[in-house]
């Protein structure tokens, strides 16, 4: 009988423990972070990376905005605020780390304008700031929810960053903000001449790699560096007038030079 | 060796993507990135040829597979070249294996699903091999566009 009574108390232990007292693991969403953006149609947000959704707030706290510490109303002083404002800290002690957003866009976490045109230094500065906040190493006396919460916030934050700086992937995501996506089922034939046009470059670039041509690499990088440029104006132009199929297209182009800037590189600068 | 480097793969870079290959790739994917079967390139311009030239978005990867045809219909050669990933070069190097010795029809019933199958692609992996079906496809519609040609010009 003690025996019995004993293991149930550890499955008893067991059962609270995982569903009351921490209840921090990170929840494998099957809804998007970001479902709660009605105007966002759900099919969309495949390739959203979910931002740690946390299934409640941490012990004893089931309201939102408000601090899982302290208990202070985390909405306090910013009452003009639409609320869209991500809170990374408790503003009542700087090292008191809130849950991660899982409320919140890349551009929202890197407060940035949802553009495809940024500011990257911006961006840089914004994300150096983050992470003097929020790296784990800033907790590493503290108690475990808030180790994990650092934890949780720095990766997000990394993973805003690296989406949002590259214009490739910034297009990728903005474009699934507004409902398309570019599926790898999709095969593009050549009715404009594109791939034909792209084939011929991958050609010369494997000819002059193979006969050490370094002149004819060099052209070959100007000119694409060119087309690179082209694009990226053209997607940034389809996205300012709300084109969101004209800037599919031109990212899927995109893709195309970005692969031969990489393969150049690897040719030029080859990784020792 | 020489194959990849006409592959575009730099040599340097083959024994990193070997060890990687070896955890996470299938051996026979393995096998037909490190001695793909009927590379090169036919004359797109000759008669009795069909040339298939396709892409995918997703990943700017980009192959050509072309089919020489004979007088009965059968597919007596085939040929490829894939700027890709591994799977992509697998998928396309096993499509040129399979067409050889075809009719145009049998051809035209290669699925991507026996494709992948036959390469155990994972599921991330699963589009390379309709880019290969899809490559198929499209020399045996450019083969069969060039006869309706000839044809009408007879």
């Amino acid at each position: 009988m003690k025996m019995h009574l004993r293991i149930l108390g550890c499955v008893w232990k067991f059962v609270f423990h995982r569903t009351h007292v921490y209840n921090l693991s990170p929840r494998r969403c099957s809804h998007s972070p970001f479902s709660h953006l009605h105007h966002l149609p759900t099919s969309s947000l495949s390739l959203i990376t979910p931002c740690h959704a946390y299934t409640t707030q941490p012990p004893g706290h089931s309201r939102p905005n408000i601090c899982w510490k302290c208990d202070r109303d985390l909405d306090e002083g910013s009452r003009d605020d639409d609320g869209s404002r991500v809170k990374f800290l408790c503003p009542c002690d700087k090292r008191v780390v809130l849950p991660p957003s899982n409320t919140h866009t890349y551009f929202q976490i890197m407060d940035c304008p949802v553009s495809y045109r940024l500011n990257v230094e911006a961006l840089k500065e914004r994300f150096r700031q983050l992470q003097r906040q929020l790296h784990p190493d800033r907790f590493s006396t503290a108690s475990p929810e808030e180790q994990e919460f650092s934890a949780g916030q720095s990766a997000l934050v990394n993973r805003a960053y690296s989406t949002l700086l590259k214009p490739y992937s910034r297009g990728l995501y903005l474009l699934e903000l507004n409902g398309l996506t570019i599926d790898e089922k999709d095969t593009l034939t050549d009715a404009s001449g594109f791939l034909e046009e792209m084939w011929e470059v991958r050609e010369s670039l494997d000819d002059a790699a193979n006969t050490g041509d370094l002149a004819a690499l060099l052209l070959l990088q100007t000119t694409n560096n060119a087309n690179l440029k082209n694009i990226s104006d053209e997607v940034a132009a389809s996205f300012d007038s709300g084109d969101y199929t004209a800037a599919k297209e031109c990212l899927a182009r995109m893709k195309y030079f970005i692969n031969i800037e990489e393969s150049l590189k690897d040719r030029l600068d080859p990784p020792p | 060796m020489a194959y990849l480097q006409r592959l575009g793969v730099p040599l340097r870079r083959v024994a990193m993507q070997s060890r990687v290959f070896a955890a996470s790739y299938h051996e026979k994917v393995i096998d037909h990135y490190e001695n793909p079967r009927n590379v090169g390139s036919m004359n797109k311009e000759d008669s009795d040829v069909g040339t298939g030239l396709v892409g995918a978005p997703a990943c700017g990867d980009v192959m050509k597979l072309q089919i020489r045809v004979d007088g009965d219909g059968k597919i007596v050669d085939a040929k490829f070249k894939t700027f890709g990933c591994g799977s992509a070069i697998a998928s396309s190097s096993l499509a040129t294996e399979w067409v050889k010795g075809k009719t145009l029809d049998d051809a035209g019933e290669i699925k991507n699903t026996t494709i992948a199958k036959e390469l155990s692609l994972p599921p991330v992996k699963l589009h390379c091999s309709m880019l290969a079906e899809d490559a198929i496809k499209a020399a045996l519609k450019d083969y069969k566009g060039k006869q309706d040609k000839m044809e009408s010009t007879c």
